[in-house]
């Protein structure tokens, strides 16, 4: 490797690294945090067969899974304006992947739910509990263990979706290097180098994976 | 204490129970046999409102109420008062043994935290437990898992507990364990219903006996009576069976 190709590298290194910390990771947790919320609501207004709510949900749904992230983007960024809505790219951002991703999820939390064993319910009643104190200290926590790998996964793939951001102007990793790339022009070792922070990321992501699966195997398990 | 008239329930077209009266005194424990479909499992559903019955009347503590008309308040007051044991337990498998038993205490009867532990473990070790009391129920055996559901049982200080087949989905060596629990709760004057295919336990400790078939009740008797010079044909066909296997 030649000392220019070496010197951009180093160079660049930490700029895009700290994109990834200010940009990236903040949509990343922004955007699931709100997501999961979301996934959790819809999941038990369609477990719950709550009228409307649950029609709305499935529309929801239908919308979000059936129409691609990247054009999801392009309407709330380039589309909204048309009609007088202008919103900053990262609250763009954070708005398109929280309805996607809540969308994806809320499919996983409903899994989840309809997994528990219906026993479970009627012991809670049968223990003088309520609907809705049974489902949240029993049916949830239970449906939340079963989800929890499920929905690791979807975090890890959407940290690597943020990289669409980029075409709405968001200054996360991808976008970052695309930057250096058109002073340096050196595609190749930069996008390299890109790919080696997002591996970053999740790997870590994974780690914390496994952690909480060890954590939340407490009651599964068979050893004391 | 608690009568049941006229309880009628169908699935669909097939009417599974057919207008059927049971009546459990204070201390009674009345033990519920017969052949599997028919409708034991239902009849204890219906009591305890897991299912909506189509007809019949639940008297309890005095007051008589319509089982179509019934309100939810009802339906909390009620179950409040009573406990299920269930065939496959039911425990709360998020929930440790000591959490299992605290749970409806704490949360539906708004119970201090430390009251309520203490209620749990004198549960615990009335069934033997105490050990076991932070292991979760994949940690424990059928027979230690069933002991812990008597233990929530009891926690709640019911009435009447309503116990549905609890001995049939452990293997026979587990069986005595459970048994006995549920022996020493006869002694003590517990009120119970339990349906049950352990012959033992319905002539030995059960107080009284129901014998149904296709939704129907068809002998009903004191123990002894209903082993020693049964009433129906029916039920002398079924002692006969029971005596061969
Ligand atoms: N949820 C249900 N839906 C439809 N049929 C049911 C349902 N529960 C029970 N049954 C039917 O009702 C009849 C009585 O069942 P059950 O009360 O479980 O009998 P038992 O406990 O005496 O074996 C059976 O024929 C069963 O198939
Ligand atoms: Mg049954």
């Amino acid at each position: 490797m030649n000392q220019r190709l070496w010197e951009i590298l180093v160079d660049s290194f930490p700029k895009i690294l700290v994109r990834g910390f200010t940009m990236t990771l903040p949509l990343t947790i922004i955007a699931f945090s709100l997501a999961m919320v979301l996934a959790v609501f819809m999941a038990l207004a369609q477990f719950a067969h709550v009228p409307v709510l649950k029609q709305l949900c499935r529309f929801h749904i239908w919308i979000f899974r059936g129409t691609p992230l990247l054009l999801q983007l392009y309407l709330v960024f380039y589309g909204l304006p048309n009609l007088g809505i202008i919103i900053d790219p990262f609250p763009a951002a954070v708005l398109v992947f929280s309805l996607n991703e809540g969308a994806y999820c809320a499919e996983i939390v409903r899994a989840a739910l309809e997994a528990v064993p219906a026993g479970q319910l009627e012991a809670g009643y049968c223990v003088g509990m309520s609907y809705l104190q049974t489902m949240r200290r029993i049916v949830l926590p239970q449906a939340m263990r079963t989800a929890f790998p499920s929905l690791a996964n979807s975090l890890i793939a959407m940290m690597k979706d943020t990289s669409l951001a980029s075409t709405i102007t968001v200054t996360e990793i991808l976008m970052a290097s695309q930057r250096i790339i058109a002073r340096v022009y050196e595609p190749m070792a930069l996008y390299m180098e890109a790919g080696l922070i997002y591996l970053m990321f999740s790997t870590v992501l994974t780690k914390l994976q496994k952690m909480g699966e060890r954590r939340l195997s407490a009651y599964t398990s068979k050893e004391g | 204490m608690v009568e049941i008239k006229g309880i009628k329930k169908s699935f669909g077209g097939t009417e599974v129970l057919k207008g059927v009266d049971i009546k459990v005194d204070q201390g009674d424990v009345v033990a519920i046999l017969g052949p599997s479909g028919s409708g034991k499992t239902t009849l204890l559903r219906c009591v305890n409102f897991l299912e909506k019955a189509q007809a019949g009347e639940l008297l309890f503590d005095g007051r008589a109420y319509d089982l179509q008309k019934i309100t939810k308040k009802e339906i909390a007051a009620i179950r409040r008062k009573t406990a299920f044991v269930f065939q496959n337990y039911n425990l709360f498998l998020n929930k440790t043994a000591l959490q299992n038993v605290t749970e409806g205490l704490v949360v539906a009867r708004k119970m201090p935290k430390a009251q309520a532990e203490d209620i749990g473990r004198r549960a615990l070790e009335k069934v033997g437990l105490s050990d076991r009391r932070d292991y979760y129920p994949s940690q424990l055996s059928g027979g230690q898992q069933q002991r812990v559901a008597i233990a929530r049982a009891l926690a709640v200080d019911p009435e009447i507990i309503y116990f549905d087949e609890p001995t049939s989905a452990l293997d026979p060596e587990l069986t005595g364990e459970v048994l006995s629990v549920m022996r020493q709760l006869a002694e003590e004057g517990m009120t119970m219903l339990v349906v049950t295919h352990e012959m033992g336990f319905a002539r030995n400790v059960s107080s009284k006996v129901v014998f149904m078939e296709d939704g129907r009740v068809v002998e009903e008797a004191p123990s002894r009576e209903f082993f020693e010079s049964p009433r129906s044909e029916r039920t002398k066909e079924f002692l006969r069976l029971i005596q061969n296997a």
